[in-house]
């Protein structure tokens, strides 16, 4: 757990070191960089940025101020909404967020659920197109199987809203959470996809080897269900690997939000990031990126948590 | 009880991993959808002379609406299988330079991480882990915004997050080999670290390393596709990423112009990733499962 | 005696293997009555647990098949019977104790919890009842402080005590037969006695019926009220065990005997003869004729083994064993 937590503050401290080094590198004025709008700021604001970034002293001293006020949560200011940057992030983190743990929820449920079919009949239909699903679910390009999702079930079958994440005139508690829900569908499912197809070819791989150890003829040998053999005993042992890979992939998972997010019209942080660009919004993409890295941290230590969960031996007071 | 299994005769090596690589049937398809990828990126462009870059027809043409442009046209009157035919080299070149990237990052830092072992490997790892959550699209992001996007930029950003998966393989190979015997005796002799890691371990540790290198082509062809599609590529270069950004906001009126090119990129990165699993099959049979 | 009730009755079994069908059990037929431990001994491969399995309704799927013969529990054949019906059986009426308590108990739930679930199986109770029985099992196999390593993991036990656990989960629902397969193989000397103890002191308590299953005839001849002798998927001696150790008819039975280590001899022998072993190895499943197995390691065996169609022979009363050289000497 120490551990985890020391890694995670690591991973956000690295990421301000990065967008530091990043600001230096670029060509040109390091003040225009941080005016952002492709150097179309005047030169009161450029002077006002280098007081506050300390730009005329030495160079680390100017790492010491950007760090500060990055971890203090001062990002900048986005000078395109005129608006502090952490006011602009936080407004879109919950629909980044709520994409992302709902993708990782159905890509883990579902993935794990046909991988643990599969391997129960390892030469069996549903096995082989774990396989192929596996190859197929990672080579298809996110943003474009939401397009084609949106295309199918939202324009030419209009079951799904085309974009955004609320529709208008919904009023009360309960309808307005089904209507997100609703917009949550196909985004969900894009991003989630090849992430199952690969969830449900790891826990065939490790429910097979579980399957063979001798917990699981015990369990049969106290006279319990295939199922619950299956999903109770077997299933609790295939799901930490599977874990284990979600925790890696949580930076790939963002950055299919940012595709999908695109696609969807989903306004996350992804969105954000991308309009930034165009509009050269520096501090804003930067900040983005900085708070990614805090959301990586931080779903990163709820994965340990969910690992310690799931796997006793890990928890304190045991062996090993 | 286990009844004995009958051992199979020996063969070469090199017999043995091709027999397997093309007994996994998936491999063999991977590498025919491969071929005509190859063909149809080579060949396409002398056979079918329509310009990619240049509206050549009616915009929002359906396909096999007009024989002249049998996948029809995109939003300005571009030739959709123009596009496909010539964006294909682009696509491939770009996301196997930046595996290449990936890959000399990868093996650099892993055989120093798995040969030197101790705080080497420590503060490495942590690195590479680092670099493996980073939401490596962001990065890139912005990347290309600080610098002008270009094809340069663009391989070099996809190298710069690709590696760590080749680093952490390189790594465990490193680690198993150089407790061999003749690593051992390499070392007796006197010889250099550098000749050790160079010519010693880097040639047996390198079969699992293809393998895994041609997985990375494939997520570099993705990467790059995505990026593409959000508009940061090099504007100077037609990819099938580019023609599925290019049309991004018509997809309603001329769906096809997304569609084929996607289609494109899916069978490209299906076909290295069946062969690049079927390598890793044939050189790796302990990572199958993997 | 009492009626037997387990009838096991020329069963064999077949193993799917590569190269065609291996039969790994054949015609293998035995009783057992209540309050009787039946002790099976042989080495590796030779089908004592397969005999466990088949008994327990788990030959391995879909590669072992049983091909002939019948189990009859208390009448009921189990070769016949659907799998609803033995789910209640196993771990209610039969059950098991596994050779590995390292690796035979489940890693993510708590032992209490995996007691209690046999309890859940196979009786309709409550949660606080489920709870009592898993107590008071727990106290009757010598766990210390039952109340509190119920909610203990198996990592966080000796192999000793899991194995513990691993009895108390077979005893919880009361069973009428319990299978012991190698139940001490896998543990320290010192705890070998005690779990083999505790066993027959609960086999006494609720008058069960044991199958002790073991390589190590040392074992067997202590506890067991009668021996069965398997050598590669067949019975090559079976009887009581006072006249199968004392009066072995079975030159194989012999060589597993003269196996056993006796502290009061070994002490002045010189190290290279302190322990007999048989020569040569067990021979592979596919490649038995109809001879008997044993004939290529017998030092006894004629060419006439080899060919001679093997079929118990009556030493004395119920004392049975496969071997020709029977009939020539003695009767």
């Amino acid at each position: 757990m120490k551990q985890k937590l020391l890694f995670s503050a690591g991973l956000v401290v690295c990421v301000v070191i990065l967008n530091f080094f990043l600001i230096r590198m670029a060509p040109g004025d390091p003040a225009i960089t941080l005016a952002g709008q492709a150097g179309g700021a005047d030169e009161e604001t450029l002077a006002h940025i280098r007081k506050i970034y300390g730009l005329d002293k030495p160079i680390w001293n100017q790492f010491f101020v950007y760090v500060g006020k990055m971890l203090t949560g001062d990002l900048g200011t986005s000078y395109f909404y005129n608006l502090p940057v952490r006011d602009l992030i936080l407004e879109r983190v919950f629909p980044t967020v709520l994409l992302v743990v709902s993708s990782l929820l159905i890509s883990m449920g579902i993935g794990t659920f046909m991988g643990v079919l599969a391997a129960h009949q390892p030469r069996g239909l549903l096995s082989y197109f774990v396989t192929f699903f596996s190859l197929g679910g990672y080579s298809l390009p996110t943003f474009w199987l939401g397009q084609m999702l949106l295309l199918a079930f939202a324009w030419y079958w209009p079951i799904f809203p085309i974009g955004g994440m609320q529709g208008f005139r919904v009023e009360g508690f309960l309808p307005q959470v089904a209507d997100v829900a609703m917009h949550l569908v196909l985004p969900a499912i894009s991003l989630g996809l090849a992430f199952m197809a690969q969830y449900s070819r790891v826990a065939r791989a490790s429910m097979l080897e579980v399957l063979g150890s001798d917990f699981i003829r015990t369990a049969r040998a106290k006279g319990a269900r295939e199922s619950s053999v299956l999903f109770v005993h077997g299933l609790r042992n295939a799901i930490l690997p599977v874990i284990t890979l979600a925790g890696l992939q949580l930076g790939q998972i963002l950055s299919g939000a940012v595709l999908v997010e695109t696609v969807f019209d989903w306004p996350g942080l992804g969105r954000l990031a991308v309009d930034s660009i165009f509009r050269r919004d520096y501090p804003s993409i930067m900040g983005i990126l900085f708070a990614s890295a805090v959301v990586v941290a931080v779903i990163n230590i709820l994965t340990d948590v969910v690992y310690r969960w799931a796997d006793p031996r890990l928890r304190s007071g045991g062996g090993h | 009880m286990k009844p004995i299994e009958t051992v199979p005769k020996p063969q070469s090596p090199l017999r043995e991993a091709l027999a397997v690589f093309f007994g996994n049937w998936a491999a063999t398809i991977g590498l025919i959808i491969l071929l005509v990828v190859f063909l149809g990126s080579i060949l396409g462009p002398y056979l079918y002379g329509v310009s990619p870059k240049e509206t050549v027809n009616a915009p929002f043409l359906p396909p096999m609406a007009d024989p002249s442009s049998p996948l029809g046209t995109d939003y300005i009157g571009r030739d959709v299988l123009a596009g496909i035919l010539n964006g294909g080299s682009a696509t491939i070149m770009i996301g196997a330079t930046a595996a290449l990237v990936a890959v000399v990052i990868g093996i650099t830092i892993g055989s120093i991480s798995g040969y030197y072992g101790g705080l080497t490997d420590t503060l490495l790892m942590r690195f590479t882990e680092f670099f493996q959550v980073l939401p490596a699209l962001l990065f890139v992001m912005v990347l290309m915004t600080l610098f002008a996007p270009s094809i340069h930029t663009t391989i070099i950003g996809i190298g710069l997050v690709m590696w760590p998966p080749t680093a952490r393989l390189a790594r465990a190979e490193f680690m198993k080999l150089k407790t061999m015997d003749y690593v051992r005796a390499e070392k007796a002799m006197g010889a250099r670290d550098r000749r050790i890691i160079w010519q010693v371990i880097l040639p047996n540790a390198l079969p699992p390393l293809i393998a895994a290198a041609a997985l990375v082509i494939g997520v570099s062809i993705l990467f790059e596709a995505g990026l593409s599609f959000l508009g940061l590529g090099d504007p100077n270069i037609r990819s099938w990423g580019e023609m599925i950004g290019a049309n991004r906001d018509y997809i309603f009126d001329c769906p096809w112009a997304v569609f084929f090119p996607g289609i494109a990129i899916f069978l490209t990165v299906l076909g290295v990733s069946l062969v690049g699993d079927g390598l890793n099959d044939a050189m790796n049979p302990r990572f199958r499962e993997r | 005696m009492n009626d037997p009730i387990l009838q096991v009755d020329h069963l064999c079994i077949d193993f799917k293997t590569k190269s065609g069908p291996v039969r790994v059990l054949n015609d293998v037929s035995f009783n057992l009555s209540a309050g009787e431990t039946l002790g099976i001994v042989g080495e590796s491969g030779c089908g004592k647990s397969m005999t466990s399995l088949a008994v327990m309704g788990l030959v391995p799927k879909p590669n072992g098949k049983i091909v002939s013969g019948s189990i009859l529990y208390q009448g009921e054949d189990l070769v016949q019977v659907p799998e609803k019906r033995l789910r209640q059986i196993r771990g209610g009426d039969i059950s098991m104790i596994f050779q590995e308590p390292m690796t035979s108990l489940n890693p993510v739930f708590s032992v209490g919890k995996q007691i209690g679930e046999a309890v859940r199986l196979h009786e309709d109770i409550s949660k606080k009842e489920i709870h009592d029985r898993v107590i008071d099992v727990l106290t009757r196999v010598g766990i210390p402080d039952p109340l509190k390593r119920v909610n203990d993991f198996p990592h966080q036990m000796s192999g000793g005590m899991r194995q513990r656990v691993m009895i108390a989960m077979a005893l919880v629902c009361k069973p009428r037969i319990i299978i012991a397969d190698e139940p001490t193989t896998a543990l320290d000397v010192t705890v070998q006695a005690q779990i083999l103890e505790l066993i027959m002191k609960l086999q006494e308590e609720e008058n069960t019926a044991v199958i002790l299953i073991s390589h190590d005839m040392g074992v067997i001849s202590q506890v067991s009220d009668r021996v069965l002798v398997m050598y590669a998927g067949r019975m090559i001696e079976e009887g009581d065990c006072v006249s199968v150790v004392q009066d072995s008819a079975h030159p194989y039975t012999k060589g597993l005997i003269s196996c056993i280590p006796d502290i009061d001899h070994t002490k002045d022998m010189a190290l290279s003869d302190r322990l007999p072993t048989i020569e040569g190895i067990v021979p592979n499943l596919k490649t038995i004729g109809q001879g008997c197995a044993f004939a290529p390691r017998c030092n006894q065996a004629d060419e006439a083994c080899k060919s001679w169609k093997t079929s118990p022979i009556q030493v004395a009363g119920a004392h049975l064993a496969s071997c020709r050289k029977i009939v020539g000497s003695d009767i």
